[in-house]
């Protein structure tokens, strides 16, 4: 994977003079320039680490290498529905479309707005920065045009879901970056949903914090264009007492990967996520999670759900990791996973490090094919066959859609699975 | 003639449990199929339905004249064939009520009709959940999840009376049903007679005729009919058990 530093310098270079263009602060300027220096020098993840052991981003790299400094020409983009009531930030190939957002939410002392129109508040340099330990936070640092920035003050609970759309239409790489702080006993729902109809290179960062008491419902998902590469991570930070309840769904790209880190870092902070990932035709989705219990007292409860068809790919690592001071921890995390046809494969690894002594963690992972029995009682009834197999992925996946907040939404990936689904044409093993 | 079973020999994993069986019937009759334990006679019903994993080597089945043996499973259930099963499976996060809609919307397509609209496809379900005094709760639950082994016997008869088969196969629907939920699936059964249609009963107590009379009664053993007769051959059969008429076939 021999990076071409040039074409990353040149892309670089376009990056800064949109930056000046636009009239965005000068500590910029280092901070780009350190980020894609550290880039350079790692490159993208390659097999030989243990992380990304299943997951061969060589395609991803050249996509990159060759796209990066190319000017992308907006199209028609997707923009999927939302619910009427919430407060949408649209990102087109990664620039802010202030056309196809709503307005900004008025709350006092808090924000929702894109993250370019925030750089010179206070704390900004701080929370850019900070784009996280994940393998290509510094790519990301580095290119990033814009994304999301969400504050909600303290003791305040928004009521409209924040929805951030991040649609590509061209073979382009984007950097969207997504920060969230939520103030002490705050509350928000954010739905972070990703999708394109060109093959983009999407290297994507969201950092969640989390004060004490509070509630933050994340949801992301992930609909790329089947030609596409989706790297993505995520870094929650929990304080005292605060939840956080994450869906994470992929349902396109050819190579997704998707890393959630949640740091439990105040005694009763709580975590629940639900994943699904649903893999055909030649596709890989890899999903890491890293539950991190770093004081007493706190909860998790992780469960993932994997469809595998053709000659589909899916990889799930989930780690529980429990520092010798998070006493009374409660953990518990489980991947499902679902074989259409021979050819499709998983490769699962649940893990637990702990160190305290007086904990609960339980880990499990499950794979096989579609009850026989299930699929002819419904064929007996009349049910044709790709209908019955259809039905019976639907209650597969149903655990974790039933966890989307917003109805529409539910209806939207159902379809969107269906759709996926019909695809497959007939083809199915018993 | 609706059914027409001909010298059919069947195997499941290399060992013969039907062994040349023949069973002809006439639409609007009822039969009873009875017998010993490993007779074949859930193996005979679910090679009607077709389930895989059985190989038939002999014999002919064919239904309105149709070769049976030809057709899928949901072929054969649009062409009018229902199962009533032993064991109904419980398949959690298919809703019961959806999984009717789509078996009478594949029958609509297959017949060339529109589907069922909303409206009327509720009140007919809602009214046959009346007639099987079904709770209206389990409309939102999934298909025989968290049913008792009575509840998921009527869960089957209520299915059958949405659909309206003409060939209702119903395998031991009374095995685990105490007396009145034995009254209303029989009932639910009685009520869906018809000149065009006819039941297929597999069963092993005498009980269940008591409610739904036969027509003919089949004595199944060994993979074969080894006798048939009228309603009256159950009595005798309860009273004398299997084994003088084995013995009669044998010898």
């Amino acid at each position: 994977m021999n990076l071409d530093p040039k074409n990353y310098r040149a892309a670089l270079a376009n990056t800064l003079k949109q930056d000046a263009d636009a009239g965005h602060p000068e500590w910029l300027l280092p901070i780009r320039n350190k980020a894609l220096e550290q880039f350079l020098k790692q490159g993208f993840p390659h097999t030989k680490l243990e992380n990304w052991r299943y997951t061969n981003l060589a395609p991803m790299s050249e996509r990159s290498n060759a796209s990066v400094a190319q000017p992308v020409a907006v199209s028609d983009a997707i923009v999927p529905a939302t619910d009427s009531d919430s407060l949408m930030l649209v990102f087109i190939n990664g620039m802010f479309s202030s056309h196809k957002s709503s307005h900004s939410a008025t709350l006092a002392n808090g924000v929702v707005s894109n993250m370019a129109a925030q750089l010179d508040t206070d704390g900004a340099e701080d929370w850019l920065r900070n784009s996280g330990d994940s393998d290509l936070a510094q790519l990301n640092l580095a290119m990033t045009n814009d994304g999301a920035v969400v504050q909600i003050p303290d003791n305040t609970e928004l009521a409209e879901t924040i929805h951030i759309i991040f649609s590509n239409t061209a073979e382009a790489n984007v950097f969207p970056r997504v920060i969230i702080q939520l103030g002490r006993n705050a509350k928000a729902t954010v739905v972070e949903h990703h999708i394109s109809n060109a093959a983009c290179v999407s290297t994507a960062i969201t950092n969640i914090s989390c004060g004490e008491g509070s509630r933050i419902t994340y949801q992301k998902l992930q609909e790329e264009h089947a030609g596409s590469f989706h790297v993505a991570a995520q870094t929650i930070k929990l304080a005292k007492d605060s939840h956080c309840d994450i869906v994470n769904i992929d349902l396109g790209a050819a190579i997704a990967r998707n890393d959630l880190r949640i740091l439990l870092q105040g005694s009763g902070a709580a975590a629940k996520v639900n994943g699904l990932f649903l893999v055909d035709a030649e596709r890989h989705a890899d999903n890491h999670l890293r539950l991190e219990h770093q004081a007493p007292h706190t909860r998790s409860r992780a469960q993932y759900a994997g469809v595998m068809a053709n000659k589909g790919h899916g990889v799930f690592n989930g780690m529980i990791h429990v520092a010798q001071t998070a006493q009374k921890t409660d953990a518990a995390l489980n991947n499902k996973n679902l074989l259409l046809t021979p050819g499709a494969e998983i490769d699962t690894k649940p893990e637990l490090e702990i160190y305290a002594d007086d904990v609960k963690c339980a880990h499990g992972s499950t794979t096989g094919q579609l009850d026989a029995v299930s699929l002819f009682y419904l064929r007996s009834r009349g049910v044709p066959q790709q209908i019955a197999r259809n039905m019976l992925v639907q209650a597969f996946a149903l655990e974790v859609v039933q966890q989307l907040t917003s109805k529409n939404l539910r209806e939207y990936i159902q379809n969107s699975v269906e759709q996926r689904l019909n695809e497959l044409g007939a083809v199915i093993e018993t | 003639m609706l059914l027409e079973v001909k010298d059919l020999h069947a195997s499941i994993g290399g060992k013969e449990i039907l062994k040349g069986l023949s069973l002809t019937i006439k639409a609007g009759e009822v039969h009873a199929i009875m017998g010993p334990n490993g007779s074949g006679k859930s193996t005979l019903a679910q090679i009607l339905a077709g389930r895989e994993g059985y190989e038939v080597t002999a014999g002919s089945v064919r239904y309105n004249g149709v070769n049976l043996l030809d057709l899928e499973p949901e072929g054969r259930a649009q062409a009018g064939l229902f199962l009533g099963f032993q064991y109904p499976v419980e398949i959690p996060g298919v809703n019961n009520v959806y999984l009717l809609k789509a078996a009478l919307n594949a029958r609509q397509k297959a017949a060339a009709k529109p589907e069922i609209d909303a409206v009327s496809f509720m009140r007919l379900v809602k009214e046959k959940a009346a007639l099987m005094e079904m709770d209206q709760s389990f409309l939102s639950r999934s298909v025989n999840e968290g049913f008792s082994g009575g509840e998921k016997k009527r869960n089957e008869i209520f299915q059958m009376a949405v659909l309206e088969p003409t060939l209702a196969i119903l395998d031991e629907t009374d095995s685990g049903l105490d007396i009145d939920a034995l009254k209303v699936v029989a009932n639910g059964v009685n009520l869906q007679r018809r000149d065009d249609r006819s039941v297929l009963l597999i069963t092993h107590y005498q009980r269940l005729l008591d409610y739904i009379e036969p027509d003919y009664v089949h004595v199944l053993a060994n993979g074969k009919i080894i006798h048939s007769g009228d309603k009256s051959l159950a009595l005798q059969l309860e009273a004398e058990g299997y084994d003088a008429l084995m013995a009669k076939a044998a010898g």
